[in-house]
């Protein structure tokens, strides 16, 4: 193997954005405005419960359009994606979460130590892999 | 065999995108794209050109803010002939903040589509290149698929 191997501790988001089940979606609503993001992870008393991301948001608001307010009084609860999620670790190299990633059709991956999320990575982030890799001088076989 | 320097738009983009037409409202624009399974996509006019693109993101601030479907699409939102390497892609991706970068022919009509889907799916076949010592196996996505 030639090619420059990266892990995912190398590119996956540390300052990590969280709302706890119970929360009003606007709050992940919010989130997601201010920090620009697309994916917020669901945490109760340092677990992970689940992820919600911008898809579930709209999905609900079109579900709740006939309300006045049309997110009032959902909770993040009713709307996360939950069960059993893909995750990686932070020595995860960052190719082997690719595949997860392509294989469970997800845009992001909590990135869990010892059961605790500690992170998250995005496409976005595999996009910025790449193209450091795209600077790089070119190899004989990569 | 093809190296990841050798790798051009045109190899990796998901053909044909789903183009949505600027006269859509708010709500038929997010219909639309939960529909399609995907966050964003190419705006495009009567005649097919490309005007800019709109994300889920985007609706759900216009949404909020009482704007109308106009407001959300991005015009500055990055574009690329199909030509350009694919890592060149991704560094235009990543300088606009972008999650996608819409490939137009000489018509500025979307030819195709490059994501960060699109990475995950090339780092995936480079883990299996360094794995197994197997040939590049990548598959360019089928017209329409989902982004």
């Amino acid at each position: 193997m030639t090619h420059q191997r990266t892990t995912v501790q190398d590119w996956m988001t540390e300052n990590l954005i969280t709302v706890a089940p119970d929360e009003p979606l606007f709050a992940a609503v919010e989130q997601m405005a201010e920090q620009a993001i697309r994916h917020v992870l669901v945490c109760e008393r340092g677990q992970l419960r689940g992820i919600v991301s911008n898809r579930d948001i709209v999905r609900a608001t079109l579900k709740n359009s006939e309300r006045k307010l049309e997110l009032h009084g959902v909770t993040i609860e009713e709307v996360m994606t939950s069960g059993p999620l893909a995750t990686v670790q932070p020595t995860t190299p960052v190719e082997e979460a690719a595949q997860l990633m392509v294989s469970n059709h997800c845009n992001a991956l909590p990135v869990l130590t010892g059961g605790h999320p500690v992170g998250i990575l995005t496409s976005d982030d595999l996009l910025r892999a790449l193209s450091l890799r795209a600077s790089a001088p070119a190899r004989p076989d990569v | 065999m093809i190296r990841y320097q050798d790798l051009t738009v045109a190899d990796v983009m998901t053909p044909n995108p789903v183009c949505l037409s600027n006269d859509l409202s708010v709500t038929e624009a997010e219909t639309r794209l939960l529909e399609i399974s995907s966050e964003g996509a190419p705006v495009v006019d009567g005649t097919g050109r490309f005007l800019g693109v709109v994300t889920l993101a985007r609706l759900t601030a216009v949404r909020h803010a009482g704007g109308s479907f106009a407001d959300a699409i991005r015009e500055d939102a990055p574009t690329c002939l199909k030509d350009v390497s694919f890592g060149q892609a991704c560094q235009l991706l990543v300088r606009a903040r972008a999650h996608r970068c819409v490939v137009l022919d000489e018509d500025e009509r979307p030819l195709g589509i490059v994501t960060g889907v699109d990475a995950a799916r090339v780092l995936a076949c480079l883990e299996d290149l360094a794995g197994k010592h197997k040939q590049w196996t990548f598959t360019p996505l089928s017209e329409g698929a989902v982004h």
